[in-house]
């Protein structure tokens, strides 16, 4: 596979660009992409850890004796 | 609403897509990505979207659905406004699957901070179907002149699309 580029088109005279990035512009993408792989799975165990702790206070309803109709009144479906 | 420039990845991916001198003779934008990246460790992927260059600012709310359940999330003072789900990607399986985003930025000549709505799905399919609707602020108050598109994770690759359209209200 060809080395990516990154593309300008000039709205106003309908030219484009395909410009190949340069070493330094490589390097600093592959950074990026890493600190965006550890962000996003940053994001995906907090949401995780939001859905473990709704479930668990839904089980906690259940077990003080609130009806399914209850439950969802107060949190939601 | 008229096209004001299309463009599609050939063989070589792209990194991103930059759309600049963006005609001041329309009232709104409507920009149509049909995408799909080199990413293959997740079947979605995200397009970062920044305005005139700059790179600070931005902040956005999500509502989303996977198939099987809801969420929603957000972020504020982001570099680049995170369009999430909304391209599919090479994870193998998905061969012929290509995200497809509408963003919808009103009044973009404004002096005012700018809004930006969007509606995404990064694929379709029995075992992953994302989908979500997603409100953004850029904080920029200069007319929108140029627009960059990148994938998050990934490269733009072939047969990926991205159409520019302006909107003209009546009396303008």
């Amino acid at each position: 596979m060809s080395n990516p580029t990154k593309v300008v088109i000039d709205c106003s005279t309908g030219t484009r660009q395909e410009i190949p990035l340069s070493a330094e512009e490589i390097a600093e993408r592959e950074a990026r992409a890493v600190i965006a792989e550890s962000e996003r799975v940053e994001r995906e165990a907090i949401a995780a850890q939001t859905a473990t702790h709704r479930q668990a206070g839904i089980d906690a309803l259940v077990q003080l004796g609130l009806t399914e109709e209850q439950i969802t009144a107060l949190v939601g479906a | 609403m008229e096209l004001i420039e299309h463009f599609e990845v050939d063989a070589t991916p792209d990194v991103g897509i930059t759309f600049s001198s963006i005609p001041a003779t329309f009232t709104d934008l409507y920009l149509v990505v049909s995408g799909k990246t080199s990413r293959t460790n997740s079947p979605r992927d995200n397009i970062k979207v920044q305005f005139n260059g700059v790179t600070s600012g931005y902040s956005y709310k999500l509502l989303e659905g996977t198939g099987s359940a809801a969420g929603s999330s957000g972020a504020s003072s982001q570099a680049q406004i995170v369009i999430t789900n909304a391209l599919s990607t090479n994870m193998s399986g998905l061969d012929d699957l290509f995200g497809s985003t509408a963003i919808y930025i009103p009044n973009y000549l404004s002096s005012n901070e700018k809004s930006v709505s969007s509606e995404q799905t990064s694929i379709r399919n029995s075992t992953d179907s994302h989908s979500a609707i997603q409100a953004s602020l850029s904080t920029i108050t200069s007319p929108i002149t140029s627009i960059y598109l990148s994938p998050e994770n990934g490269d733009f690759v072939q047969y990926s699309s991205a159409s520019l359209f302006g909107i003209k209200s009546l009396d303008t």
